[in-house]
Formats: C-alpha cells, structure tokens, sequence
C-alpha cells in the first residue's frame, strides 16, 4: 500500500514516531512512485517555506513588555464592560488614580474634595505618621458611585465641621515660611525653575459618626459585607491637619490644582501639573478619636473600600501598624512602588506610568516627623537627586 | 472587580488543572499570541488591538478544558487575525504600509530593499486571506514554529492528520500564489 500525502508531509517534518518512520523509510526505497510525491511535497514546502518566513521573526522588533500589555488590557476590560458608559470609567479610573496621589500630595489643601480623598480621611485616622506603606489596589473595584453618591454629599454637609486657620500665603524665601509654619523648611538645590513657596494653614476636621448612615453609604456603594464595629456609633474623631509648606518649580498653578485634579478632563489628569515639580512638608496631621476603637477593624474597612476582598484586606492589615503608617493605595496597573533611600532614611519612590502620558513620580519619606512628598514628571531616579539636594 | 493572585473573579473560574488563573495564562501566553498576530498582521497596533480581544475572550468565556488553553489561544487568535485580513481592503491598506514604510525609512541600507521585502509581506497576506480558513490557519502556525502536536490542538483533530492537513494547506497556498503572480 502507498503511502498518504499527509503521511509523507510528517514524515518530512520528522514527526512520524520511530515505528512510522521505519516502515516508510522501507516503503520508499522500493516505491519510485511514492518518492516521486515525497520529492514534489518537499520542494512545495521549500517554496512555501521561502515565503510564509518573511513574516516570521520580526516582531521582536516590537514585542510589547507583558506588564504594559497587562496594564492594556485592564483598560480593554473597562472598555468592554462598560461600553456604554466609557467616559465615565475612564473618569473613575483616573480619579482614583490620581487621588490616591492627592490624598498625600494635597494633605495640606481643602478638605472640600469629594469622594474618595475624603472617605479616606476618615477612615484614615487615628494615627500619627511615622512610616509610609503602599497598598495595590485595582482602581476598577471603586464604586463608581462614590463621587456622586448622595448619601455621601450629605455626611460630608452634615456631618463634617471644617475650621481652616488662617489664609494661604505665598513667602519669599524658607526662613519666613519656617517661621509661618513653625517647622523647619528645607528645599532642594539641585532643580530648575522659578521657585514659588506657599504657606498652607492648617485645617481642623471634625467628624460624628453616624454609624446606620455609614452603613446605608456601604450599602449604596454595594459594600454592605464590610464590618464596622459598633463602637464607632457616635464616635468624634478630630483630624487636625498642620500648617504646611509647599515649594513648586516650574509651570505649576498651585491655586487650581486642587480643582484640577478632581473636576479637570478625566482623560488628561497631568494637563497642568506634568511640568510642575512641587514638594511638600508638613508634619504628621494629628488624628484622635475615642478609646477602644479597633484602627486594624476600620482600617481592613478602608481597604475594601478601595478594591480588595475582605481576605485581602485582613491580611494586608495584619502587616501594618496602623496607629503609625499612613496607608496609600495605588493603582495596581501602571503604577509601580519600591523601597529606597532617600534623605538618610527608609522612603517609598511610586512611579506612574500611563499610555499617552509623560511619567509621574511621587516620592514620599517621613523624617523627624515630619512628611516630605515630592512629585513630578520623569524617572525616579530625578526624584531621587532632587531630594537628595534639600538643604 | 479586583484580579485576585490565583485568577479573575467573575466569568473566568480557575479551574483545578489550572491553578494559575488568568493571570499565570496571560503571562505565559502574551507573547507567543502577540507574536503569532504581528507577523499575520504586520502591524504592532493590529497585533496588540486583536491579542486584547483574544484575552478578552479567554476572560469573558473561558473554554471548559482549561488543558488545551495554549491550542484554544492560538485558534481564538488566528480566527481574529485572519479574520481582520479578509476584511481589509487590501489594496488601500497595503498602499498605505507600504508609503509609511518609504516614508519613515528603516533599519536597512537600501530602503527599496525593505519596501521589496514587504510587498513580499502582503503579497503572503493576500493569498492566505484567500484560503480556506484552516488550512491558512495550519499553515500561518506551522511556519511561526508550532509542533505537529500543538498544532492538533489548535485545529481540535490527532496529531495523526496534521500532516494531511499540512499538505493540502501547502497545495492551496501554492496554487492561489501562482495565479496572483500569473495577474
């Protein structure tokens, strides 16, 4: 019996197994007819072969690194799940992207900032900062509903008392804002740019907890599995937030930044602040609430708050001492965090790189008590040298 | 939706022979399936946008047999790709590669060289848009390197009719190659 064509095409392939490969190798010393189609089928797949490899082996050339591809396709998934509803999510995207930064990067600005930055607060407290964690969290898991939930405007109207002290200043130099300020102000040497040093006031923040709200808020945000001790019931936690120092360089609008970042187009949250170099000091904001309260219970709340299961939130707890480090949660796709040491003490370098958008550092460390965050576009590695030049 | 360590919560439930999940099949998978799509479509914005949507299948409705998931990826792949092939127009778009080609120059000496190599490029393209979907499907995969018995799985048939398949692949590609040339 001959052989098949397909048989031949494997044998010419060498996937035939040995006892295949045997009995044709027999079949086609003594069968010119068969060799015959064998030699045909081999000078076919030459010719073929010269022509399908000219599209091999080039895309090398721009193979794409899988965590951008990852981080591609999370904003695919958006797109997909929400087609209907795709500016809103890229809104709700971004916005926690970047409050994740506002949240430490504007300590010292208004606490009129919806949202997120605010439910953060206060679940934030009870805490002096001694040390920086960073937690990843999936910005796709925020509740969309909580920058326009109603439940929310109206805790934040009733329930939240908010006495800034004093007005913002602009200063000359860093004596006069160490003397305003009541810390010391250290700047940096090695940067460009005209230098603009703000004075922001400190601001005191009173909140009652009125727990069946809060739970009707969780509800609505479709988190009604988080557990909030009862204790909280009543609870007044008083957030004290210093005078801080802001020293900026280069094309920054300090006065409308806060807008900016929370109302801007949410699919251009850099325009403004991509050119801007700011840093910021101030001291730990001092946060006290009554006895007894469990901070791992509210904190393992807030977390979930911001995207993880109640496992992961427990576990990332347990990891942390709450009563000393300020939690920030970045996005978990196009942000990266590391460990370095900046200023003669342990920091965290977050680097932000979005599709379409200049890199963003933000660079935070806690030194003599005091908070130093530095933000602007490019590598870590200008972070770095910047902050290494505060003087 | 929070992507967990050991998979996706939502439509894409690991199963057991798959412990990894989605993520440890993402990772492992991406570049062999955005490579298999660039040298099909020739265009890294292409090859990206269809390896997207190829995970995005495997996201939305994961196959049952979590086994064969590299065959399953690569056919969801193909079937996109050449899909998109047979549904450019060829003509304008291949006026349109070749011009930015001129344009941007390139890495070789002699840009008519590489403006030669890539009408070579479509000309492959074209013929196997015109091809029975399977058999350009075994072919395009055969060249990029897949083995007889990946490629079994790709086309859900035994090893043992690859090479069937192979052939008659091989025969179509070249008979539809030497008409467009005889054009």
């Amino acid at each position: 019996m001959h052989i098949s064509d397909g048989e031949l095409r494997t044998y010419l392939d060498k996937e035939l197994s040995a006892p295949e490969l045997e009995r044709v190798n027999a079949h086609l010393e003594t069968c010119p007819s068969c060799q015959e189609r064998a030699d045909m089928l081999s000078k076919r797949a030459g010719y073929i072969r010269a022509r399908l490899v000219t599209l091999a082996g080039h895309h090398d050339a721009h193979q794409i690194p899988i965590p951008t591809a990852r981080a591609h396709f999370e904003e695919r998934i958006s797109i997909k799940e929400n087609r209907t509803m795709l500016n809103k999510i890229f809104a709700r995207q971004y916005r926690l992207a970047w409050a994740a930064i506002a949240l430490v990067l504007i300590l010292g600005l208004s606490l009129a900032f919806p949202g997120v930055r605010a439910i953060a607060d206060s679940f934030l407290g009870l805490f002096r900062v001694q040390q920086i964690s960073v937690v990843q969290v999936n910005p796709g898991n925020l509740p969309e509903q909580l920058g326009s939930s109603s439940q929310f405007e109206y805790m934040l109207s009733q329930d939240v008392q908010i006495e800034e002290q004093g007005e913002a200043q602009k200063v000359d130099d860093a004596a006069q804002a160490a003397q305003l300020a009541g810390i010391p102000v250290r700047l940096p040497t090695d940067i460009e740019g005209d230098q603009h040093l703000m004075v922001q006031p400190g601001v005191r923040a009173t909140f009652k907890i009125d727990l069946p709200q809060v739970k009707s808020l969780l509800d609505e945000l479709g988190q009604n599995d988080i557990d909030l001790p009862s204790s909280l019931n009543g609870a007044t936690v008083t957030m004290e937030l210093p005078t801080s120092v802001s020293a900026s360089y280069g094309d920054c609008d300090f006065s409308s930044k806060a807008v900016e970042v929370t109302t801007g187009d949410p699919d251009r949250p850099s325009a403004g602040l991509s050119d801007c170099i700011s840093l910021m000091q101030v001291p730990s904001p001092d946060i006290s609430a009554p006895p007894g309260l469990d901070t791992a219970k509210i904190g393992e709340a807030f977390l979930q708050v911001m995207g993880m299961t109640p496992e992961e939130a427990a576990q990332f707890s347990s990891t942390v001492n709450w009563s000393t480090t300020l939690v920030v949660p970045i996005p978990q796709y196009g942000t990266s965090y590391q460990s370095v040491l900046v200023d003669g003490v342990e920091g965290t370098l977050i680097e932000q790189k979005l599709e379409d958008q200049p890199d963003q550092y933000l660079l935070l460390w806690v030194k003599d008590g005091i908070i130093y965050a530095l933000t602007g576009p490019g590598k870590g590695a200008t972070a770095l040298k910047i902050a290494d030049s505060l003087k | 939706m929070i992507v967990t360590s050991n998979g996706l919560k939502g439509n894409f439930t690991p199963g057991e022979e798959h412990a990894g999940g989605f993520e440890a099949i993402f990772q492992e998978h991406w570049p062999k399936i955005y490579g298999v799509l660039y040298s099909l479509v020739g265009d890294h914005l292409e090859a990206e946008d269809l390896a997207l949507e190829t995970f995005w299948c495997l996201y939305q409705r994961p196959p049952k047999d979590h086994r064969d998931i590299s065959g399953w990826l690569y056919r969801v792949a193909t079937n996109l790709g050449f899909n998109a092939l047979r549904s450019r127009k060829r003509r304008g778009r291949y006026e349109e590669e070749a011009g930015r080609l001129s344009l941007h120059g390139s890495s070789a000496a002699d840009p008519s060289i590489e403006v030669e190599r890539h009408e070579a490029q479509e000309r492959v393209r074209q013929v196997l848009a015109k091809m029975k979907p399977r058999s350009a499907q075994v072919l395009h995969l055969r060249y990029s390197g897949l083995s007889y018995s990946e490629l079994a799985e790709v086309l859900e048939i035994t090893p043992g009719s690859v090479g069937t398949f192979l052939a008659r692949a091989e025969e179509e590609f070249e008979r539809i190659y030497r008409r467009m040339e005889g054009e």
